[in-house]
């Protein structure tokens, strides 16, 4: 089962949401769909399910249009809504009774992975944010559908159990073979599970990719702010002339991301020296954030070493990016 | 807020205290500041008066109509809140019969029942009452059922859960606050309305308390204390009714929920 999205365009009010829309995902695929706040994410996800109609354009399932194909659509909404009369353990068994095949995880295994067992006997009323979080995903995974939606799953779930759920969740797609498309803000969510990305910039899908290309390769300035661990450094016309790049700065700017300059304590030769302004520890890196010239960048060091009064820098000329009027030229 | 209580104490205080004036003070229509207090009002009200009757009527016709609007509001705010588009818009478009001049109304009505039975003519008020009760009602519970998330209202979609089951799961949970509040309004609108009945009923065993105060009209003064222990004894009565009726209403819709077991 494949889905294709095709010119979906739709306005809300007076703000146009999703701007033609255009993409396929093929069978068996984990789709993240990213972007900064307001995108059109949820819209996207409302219209693929049917609860909101494209003013243009189609939803084709399978060569069908989705509206005959709700039944085939499990979708987590972002509020998490659950049954307020039942308890837990009713909830999900009215997704058992709907489920669309038997190929999927059983109401034990999620029960466990995700921690529910205490919880079966209360009501949604007697949930936190996120108990009620986890058992609105177990009763969208309990339904078995080819095409799972999921808006935000992992957004009130401690760091831990987030990992261990993001990855069993991924197991269980592949076992499923079902369709899987995720909404998230975050990154580390969207690079670790997806077999793609579709990036949303004020409604336009600007770039529909593997989650490396869209890390090493980002389409807009605005795709290579908002997507990675690292941030992208536009390099200013000082630094390029430092590292010797006027030639390729004449067609754009130079960019790249942070953690492709090499960093040295020491002098050494081909790097340019630049003074430590502040440094914010990241965990198991640090950033650090220099100057050069008055012009300002960031770079990335291991978090181990001691922040120095000053750094020598060089970058690597194979990862960098050209951009011109924030659009990607080459690279 | 002191002086909104006062307000809406001010008449009640006035009716009870009139109530129980002497025979002497029957048509006096000023305060009185005298302490003596007497029954004499209620024993006639109740002996020489067909009272009950008069309450009997006004409660069947309050209750059966009342009911009957709430009912109908219930079941068109659920169709309402699952259905999509202009039909949402009906919730506002219904208050616009209030617009409406009840004479518009109430003449075609007369011709229409003239030749009927009496019997007939009073039953058909439930109907009638639904005119204005209905507009309200629909307001009312609209206003509770929007209470439902709106992901809950997806989910059901998503679901394809049958209409017993949207009702049962969805609607009842969030809405049912406002099932006893629609029936209280609607009843106390009900216990209140003259016109209608006024104009469609002729019997004397067909009179609400509302319409047969006038009875108690001496030519052209009125038995102010004798009219004021009718409005006490109906307040009275109505409060006992509302109290005792909600309790059992409430409980039975707990009951069928299975969230309670009779005791």
């Amino acid at each position: 089962m494949e889905l294709r999205l095709s010119n979906l365009t739709k306005q809300l009010g007076k703000r146009r949401v999703l701007r033609g829309v255009d993409l396929l995902v093929p069978a068996a695929a984990w789709m993240s769909v990213v972007g900064i706040s307001g995108a059109g994410k949820t819209t996207l996800l409302n219209i693929i399910a049917a609860v909101l109609e494209p003013d243009e354009g189609a939803v084709i399932i399978d060569g069908s249009p989705s509206g005959t194909g709700r039944h085939t659509i499990a979708y987590l909404l972002q509020d998490f809504p659950l049954y307020p009369s039942l308890i837990v353990r009713a909830n999900l068994r009215l997704a058992v009774d709907r489920q669309f095949s038997s190929r999927g995880p059983t109401t034990e295994e999620l029960v466990e992975l995700l921690e529910l067992g205490p919880l079966l006997t209360r009501l949604p009323t007697e949930l936190s944010g996120g108990e009620r979080q986890r058992v609105a995903l177990a009763r969208t995974l309990l339904l078995h559908r080819p095409i799972v939606l999921l808006d935000e799953p992992f957004s009130n779930l401690d760091a831990a159990l987030r990992r261990k759920i993001r990855r069993r969740l991924r197991e269980t797609q592949r076992a499923a073979k079902n369709i899987t498309i995720l909404v998230t803000h975050d990154q580390e969510d969207a690079i670790s599970t997806s077999d793609l990305v579709a990036f949303l910039d004020d409604g336009v899908l600007v770039q529909h990719d593997s989650p490396e290309r869209v890390f090493r390769r980002p389409r807009t300035d605005r795709v290579a702010g908002n997507f990675g661990d690292v941030e992208m450094v536009m390099l200013a016309p000082a630094l390029s002339g430092a590292f010797c790049l006027e030639g390729s700065s004449r067609n754009g700017t130079p960019a790249l991301r942070e953690s492709d300059f090499t960093v040295s304590l020491k002098e050494e030769e081909g790097h340019i020296v630049v003074q430590v302004i502040a440094a914010e520890f990241l965990g198991s890196r640090r950033r650090v954030f220099v100057e050069f010239e008055s012009e300002r960048f960031s770079v990335v060091i291991d978090s181990y070493e001691q922040i120095p009064k000053q750094l020598w820098v060089k970058l690597r000329k194979e990862r960098l990016q050209l951009y011109k009027d924030g659009v990607l030229v080459s690279g | 807020m002191l002086g909104l209580l006062i307000l809406q104490c001010a008449p009640l205080f006035w009716t009870f205290r009139t109530s129980f004036r002497s025979e002497s003070g029957l048509f006096i229509d000023a305060p009185e500041r005298s302490s003596s207090l007497s029954l004499s009002n209620f024993i006639v009200l109740f002996t020489k008066t067909d009272y009950l009757r008069w309450l009997g009527n006004s409660f069947t016709l309050a209750i059966s109509s009342a009911l009957l609007a709430t009912i109908c509001a219930v079941l068109i705010t659920f169709f309402l809140i699952f259905s999509q588009g202009s039909w949402q818009r009906l919730r506002d478009l219904v208050m616009i019969s209030y617009l409406l001049p009840a004479m518009f109304v109430v003449f075609p009505l007369q011709n229409l029942l003239t030749g009927t039975s009496e019997r007939i003519r009073f039953w058909s008020l439930v109907l009638v009452y639904q005119m204005f009760l209905l507009p309200i009602a629909v307001w009312v519970t609209a206003a509770y059922a929007s209470r439902i998330p709106r992901g809950n209202i997806v989910l059901a979609q998503l679901d394809s859960l049958d209409s017993s089951q949207r009702f049962r799961l969805v609607y009842l949970p969030y809405a049912r606050g406002g099932f006893s509040v629609t029936f209280v309004i609607s009843f106390l609108i009900g216990m209140q309305e003259y016109l209608y009945n006024f104009v469609l009923t002729h019997d004397e065993g067909s009179k609400t308390v509302t319409t047969a105060l006038a009875s108690l009209q001496a030519g052209d003064v009125y038995k102010w204390a004798q009219i004021s222990a009718a409005g006490s004894a109906t307040i009275l009565c109505c409060l006992l009714l509302l109290v005792i009726g909600g309790r059992a209403v409430t409980m039975a819709v707990l009951v069928s929920l299975g969230e309670k077991e009779w005791n």
